[in-house]
């Protein structure tokens, strides 16, 4: 009887299993109506291609030409790594610091028009009515940090370089204002959601909005938003590396041009470099994550 | 009289990022100089940008491609091979993502050997579930660490390119993601449940089954959701690759300096990722704050 009733009046939201159908009618219309044929891996040509690019193309080509043996692979590596691995990670890695500190500077910019708790008349004293001035500000901040991250890395380059040219540039920007749109949105977030009453007490005791913003938020927001940019940080690196693929010279780049010229063993080298480096960062970054969440407490 | 420390570990970290980030830009050799891109770039730039604010409605040489589809029906069969390939590429990787998530996960064989019986369990959880959790952790951080683009050009060396192709070069690195995040949360999941399920009896499919799986349920829908977004992104970068999703419009009118269709495909995706961005913001809120 009682359970019955506990399971007749259990919790159930109508959005809920709308939602859940939907998506798992979407998931059968993609598999039923999609163009996947699975001949474009079965068929005897794929197999042969396939058979050749693993038994023949990615062998490096001093072991695959006979002249030597697999002891041989070190210096290979080495010989690749000293003409343009080394320079090419770097520069991937570089790109993606300096990326990842412009989104941070312009999100930080950006955030307090996008939160509604500072950007009002009256910033911290509750929900008062917003006047049609500052909601447009929070419209206008909110607008560009969504054009900003709705529109991919890659496809933001792929704009840049047709305007700027070939330079890092591009590369540079693209993930800069991809990520200031997501850091934006955290960040906004963020602030929204913290307890009031330290920035109150500032405001109350007369300081101006800069000095509130720069004394009271930025320090609480801080923790949270460093996590934040380390996370973003990894991701940087990884689309650093596929940028190249639009021509800037990160790793990228050279995994097209060994693709152009049927150089597969070389191919597959700087998919490992990039790789490693993804690991690399990963695990500076969780480390650093950590070490945040340990040492700065929540704020409150 | 001493003030507060002036070089507190945070502001030493910050300032650290800052220097790193100084040198970074010095080695690249950025100038701001080559910001300016002349006045060709310039001039293209303009044109470029200004169209933002006029997205083309119908093809902008209607006299070239007489027998070209209308471009509204460009963009929508576009929006909908990118809807259509993250949602095959999420499913698949989600199927592969529990799994390796499971054998990923340590909540269900660590310490569990002592109360088991059957000496075939015992056996089971203290030498080959370790065994399996290494390899998969090993699968994991490689399948991760290639991005779906190079997995994509992997596939364009090795077989050529195709829907199918591109569903799977999404899928490899998204199952490690799914797996890396799900054993975690796993893992992570209230153990209490767990500990009197075991104690009544349960193996450890069960355990897993029933205590620790819907325990980490909501946070698990709630990233699925996430990665649908990620997938719709990577999806339309594709494009570029061949596969005729959103990117690949944009790459061809780009290339052909039809600017304003150009626009009318960046809102489109623009839309797409706002609206399902909406929509599972929704979706999580309903979840996370129990429904009522």
């Amino acid at each position: 009887m009682t359970l019955a009733k506990l399971h007749r009046d259990r919790p159930r939201s109508w959005f809920l299993i709308v939602s859940a159908g939907f998506f798992l009618l979407l998931v059968l219309t993609s598999w039923l109506t999609g163009d996947f044929k699975l001949s474009d891996f079965t068929s005897e040509r794929s197999v042969r291609n396939l058979n050749r690019f693993l038994n023949h193309d990615i062998i490096p080509r001093p072991i695959r030409d006979g002249e030597a043996g697999w002891e041989a692979l070190p210096s290979w590596v080495g010989g690749v790594l000293a003409r343009d691995g080394w320079k090419a990670m770097g520069n991937t890695l570089w790109i993606s610091i300096v990326a990842i500190l412009f989104a941070a500077i312009g999100a930080a910019c950006l955030v307090p028009g996008a939160a509604r708790n500072t950007a009002s008349s009256h910033p911290f004293m509750g929900r008062t009515h917003p006047s049609k001035r500052w909601q447009s500000v929070v419209f206008l901040c909110r607008g560009l940090l969504v054009f900003c991250r709705g529109i991919p890395e890659f496809i933001w380059a792929f704009l840049l370089i047709g305007i700027l040219g070939i330079n890092a540039w591009p590369a540079v920007l693209a993930l800069a204002l991809h990520n200031m749109g997501i850091l934006g949105r955290l960040g906004a977030e963020t602030v929204e959601n913290l307890p009031l009453d330290i920035p109150r007490a500032l405001r109350i005791s007369g300081a101006s909005r800069r000095q509130v913003f720069l004394f009271g938020i930025f320090p609480l927001v801080l923790p949270r938003m460093l996590v934040y940019f380390f996370y973003r940080w990894e991701t940087c690196v990884r689309e650093a590396t596929v940028i190249g693929l639009l021509g800037i010279s990160s790793l990228g780049y050279y995994i097209t041009e060994a693709h152009a010229r049927f150089k597969y063993d070389e191919l597959l080298l700087y998919i490992l470099l990039g790789s490693a480096l993804i690991l690399a960062g990963d695990f500076v970054s969780a480390i650093v994550r950590k070490c945040l969440r340990e040492t700065d407490v929540e704020p409150g | 009289m001493t003030g507060p420390p002036t070089l507190t570990a945070r502001r030493s970290l910050l300032l650290g990022l800052l220097l790193v980030g100084i040198s970074a830009y010095f080695i690249l050799g950025l100038k701001l100089t080559e910001l300016n891109p002349g006045p060709g770039g310039l001039k293209l730039g303009k044109r470029f940008f200004s169209a933002a604010f006029s997205p083309a409605l119908t093809n902008e040489d209607s006299a070239a491609l007489s027998g070209a589809n209308p471009l509204w029906k460009n963009a929508i069969v576009a929006c909908w091979e990118t809807i259509r390939i993250s949602a095959a590429a999420v499913s698949l990787s989600l199927v592969f993502g529990l799994a390796f998530g499971f054998f990923g996960a340590t909540a269900w064989w660590r310490n569990r050997s002592s109360g088991m019986r059957n000496p075939l369990y015992r056996f089971f959880l203290r030498y080959c579930a370790p065994l399996l959790y290494g390899i998969t952790r090993i699968l994991i951080t490689f399948t991760r660490s290639v991005h779906e683009l190079l997995w994509a050009t992997l596939f364009l060396a090795a077989l050529g390119m195709g829907p199918l192709a591109a569903v799977f070069a999404l899928t490899i690195p998204f199952s490690g993601t799914f797996a890396k995040i799900f054993s975690e949360m796993i893992d992570e999941a209230d153990p209490s449940a767990a500990r009197a399920l075991e104690l009544a009896g349960a193996g450890p499919l069960q355990v897993v089954c029933f205590a620790l799986l819907p325990a980490a349920l909501p946070d698990m829908i709630a990233y699925t959701l996430y990665r649908f977004e990620c997938g719709l992104r990577s999806s339309a970068v594709m494009g570029f690759m061949g596969v005729l999703t959103l990117g690949y419009y944009i790459d061809a009118s780009f290339e052909n300096r039809h600017y304003h269709e150009v626009w009318t495909y960046l809102y489109a995706m623009i839309f797409l990722i706002v609206f399902f961005e909406k929509w599972s913001d929704a979706i999580r809120r309903r979840l996370t704050e129990g429904v009522s």
